[in-house]
């Protein structure tokens, strides 16, 4: 995917930046040789990025040393994400864009926000009561094999203590009339009274999407009225701005719900968020960026056709806790630090920052690769790709619209 | 090195941290070699509670349920081992139970199958009737007991089998921590609506039954609606751990709680109380009349008090109103009693007081009662009567009648391997992050100190759950790693802060820490406000998750993360 490869690059020159820049680090890098073969080629440079018109030197460089391709390259990317910041940011927001365009047509054609497996959506249950020790693991793949348009699980049935059947969980396009056939083929003849179907309804209820919905909707509003506490200045526009959140929660969940109330909730949320635009860009870009991660992550997992089970939710909800972990961390570092320059900032925040994300990708990785259970390989799915995304928010996104902020206010304090 | 270790150990906040996590351990308790089956629960007059074996109080701690070890000296190690033993059970033995508090005797009773027949019998029964008397000269009104003969249908018995010990046991438990039904199983319930009901009905229906199971203290529970092809409703309940037996009465109640005076209703359950009082002065076993013996029983009575809503205050005062005053032991009474209903059977009867005629009273005592074999079991069963009575009159009766279709065990869907394997998968991971953050900094000082804090973090996080005793279930999960992720995070923050101000003018650790912890509160705030809509939002998945990942941001940004930079100040500090 080319944004991961956009983001490996970003990463090497943070690291190329940093380490010659803080001095203790020099006995620690050396374990690339390669490595420091860039610090010692890329001292001369280092002022470089902070005139204008060196980029163009980059280039110039690439063309003169085609075959030396990595070094310019490096430089240049990196170049590139110090001046053009601001064209870089059509990169996420077109990804953003491309991600809602998706997102709504996959609720036009299958009326749903992403494809829900048997857990979610509900289907039918066959339960199967055999007194043979049937190995679960078999009949679910050979199902699987012979059914391969349908979701299915088995578990077994147990009573006392032991094994008296298995219970066969399977989307709707599951005839059961089929299953039973087939499986009578494979572990011995199923008797009419031996076996039962019934339907079954989703695990979280019709309401459940709703109410999540919802849920993530205060949420955002409760991420953005706390930073622009953190950040944001005066104390006024700062209580009523608390004062329309707390407002838009109780009307949301207080009581009965009812359309109007929900309607007034969503008049507050958007003057709210009008608000943080005019006035706090560091509130407003966190809620932009949470709903980016999550936004963005729904619309891969549905291009990678995943199907979504309770699990998958959990995961959703847990990229919230790392996108504001990164976020929080760039905003302080370039909004509240005086010490060093923008751009030096924004590498210290980076370099640290992807430690971080590097630190839990290792961590979803490892687990994606061992584990067995289907549940924790969704949910390492999903947290994989959400801190991929949430890496190219972070670092172009949010850190560009950031350092345009401050550009402006620089521009406006000068004049 | 050994000055540094020493100014480690005597660190307060580090002191802090070693406290909590011994305190966590103690609250988890594992007990890793932990053998034989935990009893969770014992039926009323089944041979195993005729032996004496009780039921353990619904607020002990796993690892504190008594456990067997053997059967006849047969060494039971697990519900395998339980099971193969008492199938082969015959009716009229005797077992000898050893568990690790005691040794019972147990004897075990047939399984009758009784067929009634048209004929009659005459049978003889005893019947107390209060007769006029002269004792000593005065006309007193005195209890005889006579025996009548009254007739009843013949029966025949057979003997079918052995009746089932009256035990619900589980494999011993290791730790005190609980398991959710997606990780150790549960019950099934699949219920039938007697009449068919809409769709709003049946979601009134569904949002009452998990209210009913929640107040009643059921936390992990799964209320669904299923259909069968033919397009019969049913209703599925699952519930983590709980024994059937509880939940099945709850469940197939209609809950039609009715209050009557001379056959008129008074009130209702439901929409007529406005307050059903729970807390321990005005609810629990009756201080007047308490516990005492009736034949071989022991019977404690409860009371607690309910508010009634003004309109039906003044239904009951109309009531009285029409009542005469009568009598009795010197106490002044209403001719009539109020009368208490559940579903449609009479559930107790009190008697008014004269000086409530015609008033409009809104707070009203409510008494019941509950039997058992000793004093405590009484009061148990006493307690565990009032909690369902209260229970029914806080939420109301459901719309319609439900009947159990059937009961059944269910397997995690998690797999019975998945604690094992995750266990497994969290050390690897643990791995993983020590490599990266080793690459990153080149200093085990740094990389050790990250990866023990974690550990740290999971294990508190851990002895929380078992002192509140939530049960661990996949949105649990899910909370503790998203809090152990961030955990990591704010340690790589505090690290790099210290490390970036080791070569800037500043040697001010207090600064550079101060630094640090407003990135980390900041995120903090914005984690735990994020977190806070969810607790409103949809039972279950979302606030189990809410809740985890608040308690787990609170353990790491006040115990966990202040004592990790003084631990790092102290190391890297020259």
């Amino acid at each position: 995917m080319g944004e991961e490869e956009h983001l490996k690059t970003t990463e090497e020159s943070t690291e190329m930046h940093n380490s010659t820049e803080e001095h203790t680090e020099h006995q620690e890098t050396e374990h690339k040789t390669e490595e420091t073969e860039h610090k010692v080629e890329e001292k001369p440079q280092e002022e470089k990025p902070k005139h204008s018109n060196e980029s163009e030197n980059g280039l110039e460089k690439t063309k003169v040393f085609p075959k030396k391709e990595r070094k310019p390259f490096k430089q240049r990317i990196k170049d590139i994400y110090i001046d053009d910041y601001k064209k870089l940011l059509i990169i996420p927001f077109t990804i953003l864009i491309l991600a809602l365009i998706l997102t709504s047509i996959q609720i036009a054609t299958t009326g749903d926000f992403v494809d829900k497996d048997v857990s979610l959506k509900g289907g039918i249950t066959i339960t199967i009561n055999s007194d043979d020790q049937l190995n679960l693991e078999e009949v679910e793949n050979f199902l699987k094999n012979k059914f391969p348009d349908a979701d299915i699980a088995a578990r077994s049935l147990k009573q006392v203590g032991k094994q008296v059947g298995i219970v066969i969980d399977g989307s709707e396009n599951l005839d059961a009339e089929e299953v039973i056939q087939e499986l009578s083929k494979e572990i011995g003849e199923i008797k009419e009274e031996d076996y039962s179907v019934a339907a079954m309804g989703s695990s979280l209820g019709s309401t459940f999407f709703k109410e999540t919905l919802k849920a993530i909707y205060i949420s955002f509003l409760f991420m953005g009225i706390v930073i622009f506490w953190y950040f944001g200045d005066g104390t006024k526009t700062k209580l009523i701005t608390s004062l329309l959140t707390v407002i838009a929660a109780t009307l949301m969940f207080a009581g009965t719900s009812s359309i109007i109330k929900d309607i007034l909730a969503y008049i507050i949320g958007i003057t709210l968020i009008v608000t943080y635009i005019k006035n706090s860009t560091p509130s407003f870009m966190v809620i932009l960026n949470v709903f980016s991660d999550i936004l963005v992550t729904l619309a891969i997992v549905n291009l990678f056709n995943i199907k979504l089970s309770t699990a998958g939710i959990a995961a959703f909800l847990m990229i919230i806790g790392y996108s504001v972990d990164t976020n929080i961390l760039l905003s302080t570092k370039l909004l509240k630090r005086k010490e060093g320059s923008t751009t030096e900032r924004l590498f210290s925040a980076m370099k640290t920052g992807m430690t971080m994300s590097f630190t839990t990708l290792a961590a979803v990785t490892i687990a994606l690769i061992f584990s067995q259970s289907a549940t924790i390989k969704q949910i390492m799915v999903i947290l994989l790709i959400g801190l991929l995304v949430d890496m190219l928010y972070t670092w172009i996104q949010n850190a560009g619209i950031l350092r345009y902020y401050l550009e402006k206010k620089k521009y406006k304090n000068e004049f | 090195m050994n000055f540094k270790t020493k100014k480690i150990f005597t660190n307060v906040k580090v002191i802090i941290v070693l406290v909590a996590v011994l305190l966590a351990l103690v609250a988890i308790h594992p007990v890793p070699n932990a053998k034989g089956v935990a009893i969770r629960n014992v039926l009323l007059n089944s041979s195993a509670s005729i032996a004496g074996i009780e039921s353990p109080k619904p607020t002990s701690s796993p690892t504190s349920k008594e456990r067997m070890l053997s059967m006849n000296n047969e060494i039971i190690e697990d519900i395998t081992d339980y099971y193969e033993f008492t199938n082969k059970l015959e009716p009229n033995r005797t077992v000898q139970i050893k568990t690790n508090k005691k040794i019972y005797r147990l004897t075990t009773k047939p399984l009758l199958n009784i067929t009634y027949l048209d004929e009659k019998e005459p049978k003889i029964i005893e019947e107390i009737i209060q007769v006029n008397k002269t004792i000593n000269g005065t006309l007193t009104l005195v209890n005889e007991t006579i025996n009548k003969t009254i007739l009843v249908n013949k029966k025949i018995e057979t003997v079918i089998g052995t009746e089932e010990l009256g035990l619900s046991v589980y494999n011993a438990p290791k730790t005190n921590i609980r398991k959710g039904l997606d990780l150790q199983g549960g019950t099934r319930v699949l219920l039938e609506p007697e009449e068919e009901l809409d769709q709003d009905g049946m979601d009134i229906l569904i949002e009452n039954m998990k209210y009913r199971l929640n107040i009643y203290g059921l936390s992990d529970v799964v209320v669904r609606e299923t259909s069968d092809l033919s397009g019969n409703q049913y209703i599925l309940v699952e519930i983590a751990g709980a024994n059937k037996e509880e939940i099945k009465e709850l469940m197939s109640k209609q809950g039609k709680f009715e209050a009557k005076i001379a056959n008129e209703t008074v009130f209702k359950g439901g929409q007529d109380i406005t307050h059903v009082c729970r807390s321990a002065d005005c609810s629990g076993i009756d201080p007047a009349t308490g516990c005492g013996m009736q034949g071989s029983d022991w019977v404690c009575r409860f009371r607690f008090s309910i508010s009634l809503s003004p309109d039906a205050a003044q239904k009951q005062a109309d009531e009285t109103d029409k009542l005469d005053i009568i009598s009795e032991n010197n106490n002044d009474y209403l001719s009539e009693k109020l009368q208490l209903f559940l579903d449609d059977a009479k559930v107790d009867e009190l008697n008014i007081g004269s000086d409530l005629k015609g008033r409009a009273v809104t707070d009203i005592q409510i008494s019941g009662s509950g039997q058992g074999k000793t004093q405590q079991e009484a009061m148990f069963n006493s307690l565990e009567n009032m909690k369902k009575l209260q229970t029914i009159l806080i939420t109301g009766s459901l719309p319609v009648k439900l009947n159990i279709v059937k009961t059944d065990n269910i397997s995690p869907s998690l797999g019975e391997e998945f604690i094992n394997s995750a266990i497994l998968i969290g050390l690897l991971a643990i791995l993983g992050v020590l490599i990266v953050v080793s690459l990153r900094y080149r200093k085990l000082k740094v990389a050790i100190p990250i990866i023990i804090t974690s550990i740290i973090e999971v294990t508190l996080l851990l002895g929380v759950a078992a002192i509140i005793g939530w049960n661990l279930d996949l949105a649990a999960i899910a909370g503790i790693i998203i809090a152990v992720g961030t955990g990591i995070d704010h340690q790589i923050i505090i690290t790099d802060e210290t490390l970036s101000g080791e070569n800037s003018e500043s040697h001010d650790w207090k600064k550079r820490l101060k630094n640090a912890f407003f990135i980390i509160m900041g995120a903090f705030f914005t984690t735990v406000f994020a977190m806070f809509p969810l607790l409103f939002a949809g039972a279950g998945l979302l606030k189990g998750f809410a809740i985890t990942t608040m308690i787990g941001a609170f353990i790491g940004v006040f115990i966990a993360r202040p004592a990790y930079a003084a631990v790092i100040e102290i190391l890297l500090k020259e």
